[in-house]
């Protein structure tokens, strides 16, 4: 009787993400044609190319600088709107709100929200720059600029997400600490400094978490805006697994390539953990 | 003067201030979401103008009619709505079966079972992509509903949260229900599903946005242009064979986008306590 | 009482729903219904609006309509076209004739999804297989055997703005790259926002730009006489062409719009730049949208480089039917195809698009009516692509990987535009990358027909 309770959920789950697991590492070993059903074994074959391309090599730097770039920000960003936001300006929930706006658009969308921003001739991004004199980017389709641009989509997009978490966060410190907050100056800060922030630790961790885990795994905003260009500057690691697998044909070649995602998120996550072990301060 | 006094004036001009200090950045936030919607309201030649305006000079609506014309985007919505609906149903159903077996009933295997399911929760879609579709275009689904929903009709995550809610509510209210001849699945569903309605309704919220913002597992799974998606629709727009202009594509990201901000904006506070509640306890 | 006297008229009026249904289906005899014909096909705006035109033509013909519709698809892009192809091979379903471009011969013949079109249309006398054009010919008649129909054909020209030129005192579409450069240069002018020359980043314009210097994009006679294994593209051609464009482009001469078809249109239609560099398909669309007054030319040649030597590639789509389906139902989806083929719809394709008719009795037919005088724009890829000479280099390079080698040499060029490597680095890398696809290509794909 249990058993019929768990079923449903289970066989949706052995089905559609258990067994893809392992028949991924399974395709991973094999390479075949692009219309043939054949199947010919290659064995750690797609690793050592991996490990040999160049390309590869480059996605996996460009992801690296990628999640340099969007989770510092957008965390350090959605903290200081929370901590503005916990101390209770007027108009707080309608601000609130604008914050959190983003989260209901998808990455895709964001993208698509930051498309004529970026035009070179007509955006009103250039149009800033070029009034306060300053160089005018060719945002999507300058190598140098392309990865930038689809930071700063991407950090718009997760601030909201991220100031939920602080917000909540927040509203958890305790009464008395808030109120010693609103003595002035100097004081303030090493309140914040000493007891706020270890206590929201929790919080932070579980935030630059999440932030990097999507970072790594970022696809739509990078589709819409450059598809992966321009001469792979955007070209991140999921995106290359979705070229490899849909554009170019080479199954084997794009599971390998998503068991390595999977291997280096695992990675990144046990050595988060680790670090926060040390850091982290429960109560 | 009293420091209490003296400390509410300092609060209230520093709320003016804070309030200020806030808005800049709020303006810059939503500026985006204008940006686009003054766009769609623009001709072809002003949005090229120099220096750009935020206020078109009139008000243009055919770019919303040209947009509707050139792709089926109610049919854009329908079909997220479907897909994401569907998926939010199923992911209940199943978590609230599974759960309340884990949480209240005792079997062999349970605790592998549980373990199991959370598991699922680590493997991320880009390794499962592959093999979800390969197996999805052998039975023929490619391009259908099925297709579209199948993949995530079971959830670790609401199992997860499930699993910790129903076992925080107490036992001895179930074993006199169940002593007056109620079957399990009845006070499942008639006592246990109502307690547990905020969670419930969290997590639906959670699951449907989540399920609505897809956009990998669409764009290779549906291809003809019926199948597609709020968010493949609009991907569409930016497609090398479209030669629209960008108040056209605009109009069509406004009339898509909306949606999704309205639909986030009314369920905001259940939203934010699905994500909370199942973040705080890790 | 009630409720069972409700059950049993829900009950009555549900049966009798049932026979009416089966009596009204059985009441036709199947053979009687036309049969359904999937076409798949990647056109939009304007073409698709012709082709569907052409299509329901061919629906209404008394002789037709009572056995076979064809019932057009649209499935996205060319590449989107393929993955949708090759995912309905896995399933066992598909369609009965799809669109791929010019690009996809050869895995199309190697997938050994598609029934050869000759084995149809030798057999038919009223085909006409003797009125193509051997220029088009050449292009998909691989190994001596032809297996789809070249339904579009087109070639890269200059589309150039009269009105501007004449403004800056110029008469004439320049016809080598150094004319090309200072023309452009001329008409640029940066402070207003306005370029003198743009084209989209397309892999489409190396390949075409190298063939008309006469050089091979692949080793083994560009593919044709055997399985490439190596790219050619940092020929001495191919590094004069990119080159070029790069100084163009450093020089702010060229706009860069992308890789996307469209923005170049655009930014031409709006006036913001002199000339444009993209298919003959717009040669009646460009010209009747523009403001002003559109003419058009082949694509320049480097000077000194004999005009003999190459020639430009065949480009476009071409019709394939698949072999999944039931011959008979085949042998209907030729008829369509053959009509496709036929010089009454090669004519109002032509005239309605801007892709070139494939048969030798439409382009003289219309010169006789003086058709080219009055539409001089149409003329110019058709003479260019005549005078192209006869070799592997003009007949196109055939490989399995062209895709995914597309984006290889767009990578190359906007890595040179974007001065991060010159252009024999970024070339030769190119061509390491499409040496590396071929390999794999050659070692998990059986040979084709």
């Amino acid at each position: 009787m249990p058993w019929l309770f768990v079923l449903p959920s289970l066989a949706g789950l052995g089905i559609f993400v258990l067994w893809p697991a392992v028949h991924a590492i399974w395709l991973s070993l094999h390479e075949s044609a692009a219309f043939s059903s054949e199947i010919i074994w290659y064995g750690l074959g797609h690793y050592r190319d991996l490990l040999a391309s160049p390309e590869y090599r480059a996605s996996f730097f460009v992801t690296l600088w990628f999640v340099l770039l969007t989770v510092p920000a957008s965390v350090l960003l959605a903290l200081a709107v929370a901590l503005l936001l916990d101390r209770e300006p007027f108009f707080r929930s309608l601000l609130r709100t604008v914050f959190l706006l983003p989260v209901g658009v998808s990455p895709a969308m964001a993208g698509m929200l930051w498309v004529f921003l970026y035009n070179p001739t007509a955006g009103w991004l250039n149009f800033t720059l070029a009034s306060l004199g300053m160089g005018q980017p060719e945002w999507l389709t300058d190598p140098a600029y392309a990865l930038t641009a689809v930071a700063v989509a991407t950090v718009w997009k997760e601030i909201g997400f991220n100031v939920i978490f602080f917000l909540a966060a927040l509203a958890a410190v305790p009464t008395d600490i808030r109120e010693a907050a609103t003595l002035d100056g100097a004081k303030r800060f090493s309140m914040f400094w000493n007891i706020t922030l270890p206590l929201i630790s929790p919080t932070m961790f579980f935030v630059t978490t999440v932030s990097v885990i999507h970072a790594f795994e970022s696809f739509g905003q990078v589709h819409v805006l450059t598809r992966g260009g321009p001469a792979d500057a955007t070209n991140v690691l999921v995106y290359s697994i979705y070229k490899d697998a849909f554009e170019n044909f080479n199954t084997g070649f794009a599971s390998a390539q998503s068991v390595v995602l999977f291997g280096i998120i695992l990675i990144v996550t046990a050595a988060q953990f680790v670090i926060a072990r040390r850091r982290v301060h429960y109560q | 003067m009293s420091t209490g006094a003296r400390a509410s004036q300092h609060r209230r001009s520093s709320r003016i201030i804070l309030t200020l200090v806030l808005l800049i950045p709020a303006l810059v936030h939503v500026f985006p979401i204008l940006y686009m919607v003054s766009i769609s309201l623009k001709t072809g030649s002003e949005i090229f103008r120099l220096p750009p305006t935020l206020l078109p000079e009139a008000w243009q609506l055919s770019n919303y009619i040209e947009a509707l014309r050139s792709a089926p985007l109610l049919r854009f919505i329908f079909n997220s709505l479907v897909a994401a609906g569907l998926i939010t149903v199923l992911q209940l159903l199943t978590s609230i079966l599974a759960a309340y077996a884990l949480a209240r009933m005792k079997f062999r295997g349970q605790g592998i079972v549980l373990g199991v399911m959370l598991a699922t929760m680590m493997i991320p879609g880009e390794v499962t992509m592959i093999p979800n579709y390969l197996t999805v275009a052998k039975l023929g689904l490619l391009d259908s509903f099925v297709g579209l929903i199948a993949p995530f009709a079971a959830s670790g995550f609401g199992v997860f949260l499930l699993y910790q809610f129903f076992r925080q509510i107490t036992v001895e209210l179930e074993e006199a229900a169940r002593l007056d001849g109620a079957s399990r699945l009845r006070f499942l569903f008639q006592f246990m599903v109502p307690m547990s309605m905020p969670a419930l309704i969290a997590f639906g919220v959670y699951a449907f946005v989540s399920a609505w913002n897809q956009y990998l597992w669409p764009l290779i799974v549906t291809q003809s242009q019926d199948m597609r998606t709020v968010q493949i629709g609009i991907g569409m727009f930016r497609s090398e064979n479209e030669s629209s202009s960008w108040g056209v594509i605009m109009a069509a990201t406004t009339m898509l986008v909306l949606p999704g901000i309205m639909l986030f904006v009314a369920t905001q506070k259940h939203f934010v306590r699905g994500l909370t509640m199942g973040g705080s306890k890790s | 009482m009630m409720l069972r006297h409700k059950l049993f008229q829900s009950a009555f009026s549900f049966l009798s729903a049932t026979v009416l249904g089966f009596a009204l289906l059985a009441g036709e005899p199947l053979s009687a219904r036309p049969v359904e014909i999937e076409y798949w096909h990647s056109m939009t705006g304007d073409k698709s609006d012709r082709m569907i035109e052409l299509i329901k033509e061919f629906n209404a013909r008394a002789d037709v309509k009572t056995r076979l519709v064809i019932n057009p698809q649209y499935v996205g892009t060319y590449n989107d076209g393929i993955n949708k192809l090759r995912a309905a091979t896995m399933a066992g379903k598909g369609p009965h004739i799809a669109q791929i471009f010019e690009v996809g011969t050869r895995i199309m013949i190697d997938s050994g999804v598609a029934t050869p079109l000759e084995e149809f249309a030798t057999k038919d006398k009223t085909f006409g297989l003797e009125q193509m054009l051997p220029q088009v010919m050449r292009y998909y008649r691989v190994n001596g055997t032809l297996h789809s129909l070249p339904f579009a054909t087109s070639n890269p020209i200059i589309y150039w703005n009269v009105d501007w030129f004449a403004k800056a005192g110029l008469k004439a579409a320049p016809k080598t790259l150094e004319e090309f450069t200072s023309v452009a240069t001329k008409l640029t002018d940066a402070k207003a926002g306005l370029t003198g020359a743009t084209w989209p980043i397309h892999s489409w314009f190396f390949e075409q730009f190298v063939a008309r210097q006469g050089a091979p994009l692949l080793d083994a006679d560009n593919g044709r006489s055997a399985r490439p294994t190596k790219a050619l593209y940092a020929s001495a051609e191919g590094v004069r062409f990119v080159s070029w464009w790069a100084n163009l482009a450093r020089s702010g001469a060229w706009a860069n719009l992308g890789r996307g078809w469209d923005p170049a249109v655009e930014s031409f239609l709006a006036g913001r730049s002199a000339m444009l560099i993209t298919s003959t398909s717009e040669a009646f669309v460009i010209p009747s949208k523009a403001k002003f007054k559109v003419a058009t030319a082949p694509i320049p040649l480097p000077t000194g480089v004999d005009a003999k030597l190459g020639g430009t590639i065949v480009g476009g789509n071409a019709l394939w039917i698949m072999k999944a389906k039931p011959k008979p139902e085949q042998e209907l989806a030729y008829e369509f195809v053959r009509f496709m083929a036929s010089a009454a719809t090669q004519r109002k394709w032509h005239i309605g698009t801007g892709y070139f008719p494939i048969r030798r009795d439409v382009i003289a037919e219309l010169e006789k009516e003086g058709f080219y005088k009055k539409n001089v724009a149409a003329r110019t890829a058709i003479d260019q692509l005549l005078a192209s000479a006869d070799s592997p280099v003009t007949h196109g390079a055939l490989m399995g990987v062209f895709l995914e080698a597309r984006d290889h040499v767009e990578s190359a060029i906007e890595e040179v535009l974007a001065g991060k490597a010159t252009v024999e680095e970024a070339l030769k890398k190119a061509a390491g990358r499409t040496d590396k696809a071929l390999e794999r290509y050659n070692r998990t794909t059986k040979s084709g027909h």
